[in-house]
């Protein structure tokens, strides 16, 4: 029965029964109507992209250590990254690095961030060149501490650079002794 | 019967499954990153930022940098790709290493969130293959959900019989029985047992039910139920089950209809009017609603009404003239190429405001075809951005390498290098002299080889004075006498002063050979720096080469990608007008025929 007769003036019983049934056939076709052909171009799409990602990915990979060698050589390497270990006292906000008395970073962190941070990921601050000999960093972070308060708290190390990369990882805890958020400074060699 | 949801893992697969190999690591590795490297992955793996994240992974291993995540760090790369979509590539680390692995109950949990990865991807045949890798150590808590997602993969693959003789098999606990028991239902209704489904769909039906979760389950049996009813001519069973479905849930619209459609099976149509009425201040776009438009005349015409079948075709004439100009409005701009415009300005969500398609947009949104060919725009453009903000770099990269060799050819002075060669050369042969008579000093024991400059002062005039003295004399002698004293003080002073010269000499000999690798380091610079750029201007030219390269590629796909979507989203429009077409001719013909009947009365009073 086409649809077309399908609400005429029938107003037999079975006609009435079989107008029904053509309106759930019409019904249930219409979730797949035009699609199946086009749903098989869209599964061979999705080779050729995972093909351009998987190929993409791999130049990446390439242009990122060209980045890394070109701008900061091995030699003169300094690299500053943040990571947290639980958090309860210190909501995140901000941190600001300066090397030396010159500021190389600052950085307002998202919420999806922070979370990250939370979850064990570490955020590479910065990444510069330094040359071999005495510096000093000093990190200074922003967030809400304990109670929701407004908190401001700043760290420094004096390091020496050497001949290498140096990697500084500002480390986040907790105090369970003080109930006070802890801030302090790794030092990781890159050789 | 009273059910709550079952407790699902509540996270994606491919998280779940990074999540899983984490804990599962051999390292048995504290939450804190022992890599940096690692821990820059998992920040951007968290964020579900894919590219940087496998990016870096990649890099580390390249790098050898993970120390203490390198064994599980394969694996998670495994786990990013599959995040990524990139299937393929991630079954085949999966294969290599999870075969291997040393706990079976990893090994399960793998596939298993391999298996939920491919179906969620509309794999269901893959999904199928990897639940067959999964063995008898699946951990309990899981073990329903396998069953659950075994069944509708075997729904997908419109293999019912198997899936009604799976959940047979296995009866599921607490909540997941609720779902179990569903898809039994269908899975006997479509492999032809409809009363051994009726009786499992028509219990469900009548469940009593905790959260929104299980409501709309209960509404979909119900649905399900009185479609398979009304289609065996069961129409007061029809309505019974559509009576149940919830009027403000999803699956409201498609029920009243269904209900209508029952009552005037039975002959009904006064019944009939109350759904189809209630249709009426529905979403226009339903198909259910534009269908009511037309249904409602219908019975009105049954019910001996024709005025109000009259009014009732007008206004469907009309609505229906009004969508079918919409919907050419819509396919006309979609043609018109600015689909995938439209698309990106909504951030891929189908939400475009008053744009004259955004309307059907939203609809095609939750078609799954649609939806991931939208995805795979979005991919694309992804890496498009990545590979153009790479084309900028490059250009940088070249202009910093040339400023660096132009620094580099103007602070290097070829005369001033050769001048500190030749002094650092005099100095090592000063050094060598001094080496020597020291060493001549303490063989012959010459004790006046190391005398100080007094003592040498005192000896020139001994010796001044006993050229003119008689040597017989008492001057002579007193000069000899003389010459003893100063032996004797400059043999007493001898060991200290050889060991002075001799630690003297050691200094002077580290700061000679530290001035000479300093040098040497200086001329390997020199004889390097040169190969060094040209080494990189190399990799940076054939990076921009590649970069081209594959930029073209990517917009050959993305062209072919908003084609295919495009034809998608001509098809449901064109879909949709054809429907509204025949409704509108079918309400045409109904209003000439009751204005024929309506005319035939006036003439026949």
């Amino acid at each position: 029965m086409s649809s077309a007769a399908r609400y005429s003036s029938c107003t037999s019983p079975a006609g009435i029964k079989r107008s029904a049934r053509a309106a759930l056939v019409s019904l249930a076709l219409l979730a797949i109507v035009a699609m199946p052909t086009l749903a098989a171009e869209q599964i061979d799409m999705d080779a050729e992209v995972r093909d351009l990602k998987a190929d993409v990915l791999d130049l990446n990979r390439e242009l990122f250590l060209l980045e890394e060698e070109l701008l900061f050589p091995a030699n003169t390497q300094v690299a500053v990254y943040l990571s947290m270990d639980t958090g309860n006292f210190f909501q995140l906000d901000s941190v600001q690095v300066t090397i030396d008395d010159r500021d190389v970073a600052k950085y307002l962190y998202t919420e999806r961030e922070v979370e990250a941070l939370h979850r064990g990921g570490v955020h590479r601050v910065f990444m510069g060149n330094l040359k071999a000999g005495d510096h000093e960093m000093v990190a200074v972070f922003t967030g809400r501490g304990p109670h929701g308060r407004d908190y401001r708290r700043a760290t420094a190390l004096s390091f020496e650079k050497a001949l290498g990369a140096r990697f500084l990882e500002l480390v986040i805890s907790d105090s369970d002794a003080s109930l006070q958020p802890d801030f302090r400074v790794q030092e990781w060699n890159g050789d | 019967m009273r059910m709550r949801a079952p407790q699902k893992t509540g996270m994606s697969a491919t998280l779940a499954l990074v999540a899983l190999l984490q804990v599962a690591g051999t390292s048995a590795a504290p939450p804190a990153a022992q890599d940096l490297a690692w821990g820059e992955a998992l920040y951007y793996f968290y964020q579900q930022d894919y590219i940087p994240a496998i990016t870096r992974l990649q890099v580390a291993r390249t790098r050898q940098e993970l120390a203490y995540h390198d064994q599980e760090s394969e694996l998670v790369l495994g786990g990013l790709m599959l995040g990524y979509g990139m299937h393929r590539r991630a079954e085949t680390v999966f294969q290599a290493l999870l075969d291997s692995h040393p706990r079976p109950s990893v090994r399960d949990q793998a596939w298993y969130f391999l298996a939920q990865a491919r179906f969620q991807r509309g794999l269901s045949e893959e999904a199928l293959a990897a639940l067959a890798r999964v063995g008898d150590d699946l951990p309990g808590r899981l073990e329903p959900e396998r069953i659950d997602l075994e069944a509708r993969a075997l729904l997908a693959v419109d293999r019912p019989a198997q899936a009604a003789e799976l959940l047979t098999d296995h009866e599921l606990p607490g909540g997941w029985r609720f779902y179990g028991d569903y898809n039994l239902g269908i899975s006997l209704t479509r492999a032809g047992s409809e009363s051994e489904g009726d009786a499992i769909l028509d219990s469900l039906g009548r469940a009593t039910v905790t959260g929104a979760e299980l409501a709309s389950l209960r509404d979909r049996a119900n649905l399900a139920l009185g479609y398979a009813r009304l289609s065996r001519e069961d129409a007061a069973g029809a309505r019974q089950a559509f009576d149940r479905v919830r009027l403000n849930g999803p699956f409201s619209n498609r029920a009243l209809l269904g209900a209508g459609w029952a009552d005037s099976t039975r002959g009904d149509f006064a019944a009939a009017l109350g759904p189809w009425a209630e249709l009426g201040g529905r979403d226009p776009l339903d198909a259910a609603v534009q269908e009511s438009l037309i249904a409602l005349p219908y019975a009105y015409v049954q019910l001996g009404t024709p005025g109000r079948a009259v009014d009732g075709y007008e206004q469907a004439v009309t609505g229906y003239e009004h969508e079918l100009d919409r919907l050419q409005l819509a396919m006309e701009t979609v043609s018109g190429g600015s689909l995938a415009t439209s698309l990106r300005a909504s951030e891929y969500q189908g939400n475009v405001g008053d744009a004259a398609f955004g309307r059907y947009l939203y609809a095609l949104m939750a078609r799954d075809v649609f939806r991931q060919s939208v995805n795979g725009l979005r991919d694309l453009d992804e890496l498009d951005a990545l590979l153009a903000g790479w084309q900028d770099s490059a250009e940088a990269f070249t202009a910093m390498l040339q400023a660096r060799r132009d620094r580099f050819g103007s602070s290097r002075n070829p005369v001033m290098a050769a001048v500190d060669h030749q002094r650092l050369e005099e100095l090592e042969g000063r050094y060598a002299g001094l080496s020597d008579q020291t060493a001549a000093a303490r063989v012959n024991r010459d004790v006046l080889a190391l005398a100080d400059s007094h003592e040498r002062q005192l000896l020139a005039r001994i010796d001044a004075l006993e050229s003119v003295a008689d040597p017989s004399g008492a001057e002579a002698a007193r000069l000899h006498r003389l010459r003893g004293v100063i032996y004797w003080n400059a043999n007493a002073a001898f060991p200290a002063r050889l060991r002075t010269a001799e630690k003297s000499l050691r200094i002077t000999e580290e700061s000679l050979l530290a001035a000479r690798q300093k040098m040497q380091r200086i001329e390997t610079a020199d004889a390097e720096a040169p190969r060094s750029f040209d080494e990189f201007e190399d990799r940076i030219s054939s990076a921009t080469d590649q970069i081209a390269a594959m930029r073209a590629r990517v917009a050959r796909a993305t062209e072919r990608q908003a084609g295919l979507l495009e034809q998608l989203a001509i098809g449901e429009l064109q879909a949709r007008h054809d429907r509204v077409s025949a409704y509108l001719t079918q309400a045409r013909f109904a209003l000439a025929a009751s204005y024929d009947r309506a005319t035939l009365a006036e003439v026949g009073q």
